[in-house]
């Protein structure tokens, strides 16, 4: 059985993202490794979020970190770290669906948790149903709770890009919640 | 709607927005769950590296004393850049444009290295030194034993049977020998060619040596060994009995081992002119191929016995 360590590594926020911890990381630092962690870890969960059911998202988390440790020596330009890694995380979430059992296993941690509100998940999948870039972009705003600027920064994408994401996913979900809610 | 609060979080909170991030909340990342990496694998190259340092660092001594007392041919520089003062086995030489070089090894000789030439140390044994020729030019004078020293070329290997003499290999691989003093021999995968001196011979890849002829041979005789020998032109065989002097028996001796079964008969006869055919040979045999008849018309060119020219064949094949 593979030895697994556990990293609890504090995250300075007002740090550069990515650069000198790739650097680190690819060196071989497991610390580095695990700040890159606690600064992408929501925006990969929430690329996820955007496409896979929501009990799977926090395993597939760890598996996108995992593989993404294997491949780091290949990453060749640190600056699109953030980008490779929602990436490798829309592999994921495609190779899931390719490779998913219809039913989905009832896992501990669900027995152990409350339940999400239905209204939440309700709202989730009516974002689910926008298109793809604002779909990603409003998850990553919502549900966790990153800024406009941090989401263009982690994801890769101008911030032009995401705040007309923004402001076009949030008009067209409040269009299709207003006509929910009308019927 | 309040653009900058949904864009940055900056300004009066959008209703509608923060109602949606406190709904949606539960569902986001659990940023407090640890994650679970694989335990970091140890790299074993600090380890070699550092083994492989001590063990130079020990060794280092020992290398040198052996590097010392290797045998090696001496290297002198005559001319350019070559700094290479000794040539062991498995090390090279490459002179330029303008480099020469002088190589000596005591029971052996000395080789001249001109420029532009390329040559390795294959083996240095009491018995045996080996050089290969890649392409260049050298010039040796040897006093080794017949035998004993050998240069391989992309095409044969050149056997030293007590001489001096030139050797040179063109880009294409193609060898030419040209022997002052004694004899040298020519081998490649049986094919041989015995060169006395004032005789030269090439050698080409995929054929083997050649059929040696005087340097002094007339030119129209040179001109259709070359023929004959890069591509087995048989009209040329006409043109080389026709020229043939009685010194080129040498050459007709070759070419009598070379030519096919129907073109035997005429180098023979021609042949015959210019020797005395000893006892105990007869045409029939010479037709046949007969190996022992054939052998001993070359012993009546007063060039030595084929034992002689063959005593690199006690050393088997290289």
């Amino acid at each position: 059985m593979e030895s697994v360590i556990a990293l609890f590594v504090p995250v300075d926020r007002e740090e550069p993202l990515g650069r000198s911890l790739v650097e680190q990381a690819r060196d071989g630092s497991r610390a580095a490794f695990g700040q890159l962690y606690q600064q992408y870890s929501r925006m990969v969960h929430g690329v996820l979020l955007a496409r896979v059911p929501h009990s799977e998202v926090e395993d597939m988390v760890q598996d996108v970190f995992l593989l993404a440790l294997r491949r780091l020596q290949s990453l060749r330009d640190e600056k699109a770290f953030g980008g490779w890694l929602a990436m490798i995380a829309r592999n994921q979430a495609i190779d899931y669906h390719r490779k998913a059992p219809k039913i989905t296993e009832l896992k501990e941690n669900m027995l152990q948790e409350k339940p999400p509100e239905p209204e939440a998940l309700e709202v989730l999948d009516t974002i689910r149903g926008l298109p793809d870039a604002y779909r990603e972009t409003l998850i990553l705003r919502l549900v966790e709770g990153l800024s406009g600027p941090e989401i263009a920064i982690q994801t890769g994408l101008s911030p032009d890009s995401v705040r007309v994401n923004l402001h076009r996913g949030m008009k067209m979900l409040r269009e299709k919640m207003e006509g929910r809610a009308a019927t | 709607m309040n653009e900058d609060y949904l864009w940055d979080k900056s300004g009066e909170p959008d209703p509608d927005v923060q109602r949606l991030e406190n709904l949606l909340a539960p569902l986001g990342h659990k940023s407090d769950k640890a994650p679970v990496l694989p335990f970091p694998k140890r790299s074993r190259v600090p380890y070699l590296l550092a083994i492989a340092a001590s063990l130079l660092v020990l060794s280092g001594p020992l290398w040198v004393a052996w590097q010392r007392n290797r045998p090696a041919w001496n290297v002198a520089t005559t001319e350019g850049t070559p700094s290479l003062t000794r040539l062991a086995k498995g090390e090279s030489i490459n002179t330029d444009a303008h480099s020469q070089a002088r190589l000596n090894l005591n029971d052996v000789g000395e080789v001249e290295v001109e420029p532009n030439t390329q040559l390795s140390v294959l083996a240095i044994r009491p018995d045996e030194q080996r050089l290969a020729l890649h392409h260049g030019t050298i010039r040796a004078l040897i006093w080794a034993p017949p035998g004993r020293f050998i240069v391989n070329t992309p095409s044969a290997q050149t056997v030293d049977l007590g001489c001096q003499y030139t050797l040179n290999v063109n880009t294409d691989g193609v060898g030419l020998v040209e022997v002052s003093v004694g004899w040298v021999a020519f081998e490649d995968k049986g094919r041989e060619s015995f060169i006395p001196a004032g005789a030269a011979c090439v050698t080409r890849p995929g054929k083997g040596p050649g059929i040696p002829y005087y340097q002094d041979a007339p030119k129209e005789l040179i001109d259709a060994l070359n023929r004959f020998d890069a591509d087995s032109d048989r009209p040329a065989i006409a043109a080389i009995l026709a020229n043939a002097r009685s010194r080129d028996a040498i050459s007709l001796w070759h070419l009598l081992r070379r030519v096919q079964p129907d073109d035997r008969a005429q180098v023979y006869d021609r042949l015959s002119q210019f020797i005395a055919v000893p006892a105990g040979v007869t045409r029939e045999g010479v037709l046949a191929a007969n190996p022992q008849m054939i052998d001993s018309l070359w012993n009546t060119l007063d060039l030595g016995n084929t034992s002689f020219w063959r005593m690199w064949k006690s050393r088997g094949p290289k």
